[in-house]
């Protein structure tokens, strides 16, 4: 899926949603942008640490920076949570194909061993 | 009938589906590659052709196929559980899609008796299987689990429904 000239990779937004930090600044942003001091004062780590949060962020792309004045504004961006979403979308069709051909396999087996005595052949 | 569903307190994919069999048969056809060859994949989609199995806890798997492109491609991984009939753990490593390294599968097979189960033969209650797949570990971080329970439980929730109405509460740009 692209937008514009990113491409969002599931696994730069899995990645990115695994830290309770990044998580808990998320959940923040959604509630509207934040300079970039705000989010900092908000969480009980460094100023360093959070601009290092927020680059990992910013990769993924789910949050975007604008400059007003001298300050940085961070807001969340949520395009790459839907290509995650449909990412997922994406395994649940994969599984349930498995599973119907597994389903139509083993009943149409086991119905022909149960009646005709045939056992499967084991490796 | 397969259903569906994202857990929203974790990065797994769930499925389930009813088999009319015993536990121990539907056990044999997900480990037994030669069984495996014979129901993984479609026609004219993609299809798997060879592999092997080593089904203990610590041992290896491998599936081997040629996708619709006809190109090669590979699945494999490691046994973490192995409790015939009913549970089987183990890892998911494709060839075609890297990020999904080291992603879990977990099988449940759960007896479910069911009357008349049999068309043919004596009618008599049958035993067959509810099959629950869980596939986990997208976001590559099971081992580590830094807050990884309570914190997925938030964020997945409020992920759909925002993903859903589009857009924050902010402005767009």
């Amino acid at each position: 899926m692209r937008h514009r000239l990113v491409t969002y990779s599931p696994e730069a937004v899995f990645g990115a949603l695994a830290d309770p930090t990044r998580r808990a600044v998320l959940d923040l942003l959604r509630r509207g942008s934040q300079p970039a001091g705000q989010i900092a004062e908000a969480f009980p780590v460094s100023r360093p640490a959070i601009s290092k949060h927020l680059r990992v962020l910013r990769k993924a792309h789910l949050v975007s920076e604008r400059r007003n004045g001298r300050h940085r504004f961070y807001h969340l961006n949520p395009e790459p949570l839907k290509t995650v979403d449909s990412w997922l979308e994406q395994y649940r069709g994969f599984w349930q194909t498995n599973l119907q051909s597994l389903k139509k396999f083993v009943e149409d087996e086991y119905s022909k061993e149960i009646s005709g005595g045939r056992k499967p052949e084991k490796n | 009938m397969a259903t569906a569903t994202v857990v929203p307190d974790q990065d797994t994919v769930v499925v389930e589906i009813f088999i009319a069999a015993p536990p121990e048969r539907v056990f044999e056809a997900i480990t037994d590659p030669k069984q495996t060859a014979q129901w993984w994949g479609q026609t004219g989609n993609y299809r798997v052709t060879d592999g092997y199995a080593e089904v203990r806890p610590g041992g290896k798997w491998l599936s081997a196929g040629v996708g619709a492109d006809g190109k090669p491609f590979q699945v494999q991984g490691e046994y973490l559980e192995v409790d015939p009939p009913r549970l089987l753990v183990h890892t998911w490593n494709p060839s075609y899609d890297p990020s999904l390294k080291e992603t879990v599968v977990r099988w449940e097979l759960e007896p479910r008796g069911v009357h008349g189960l049999h068309q043919t033969g004596p009618r008599k209650a049958g035993t067959g299987t509810n099959v629950t797949i869980r596939h986990s570990g997208f976001a590559g971080n099971t081992k580590a689990a830094t807050g990884h329970g309570e914190g997925w439980t938030r964020v997945l929730g409020w992920m759909q429904a925002f993903v859903e109405k589009g857009e924050t509460i902010d402005t767009r740009s």
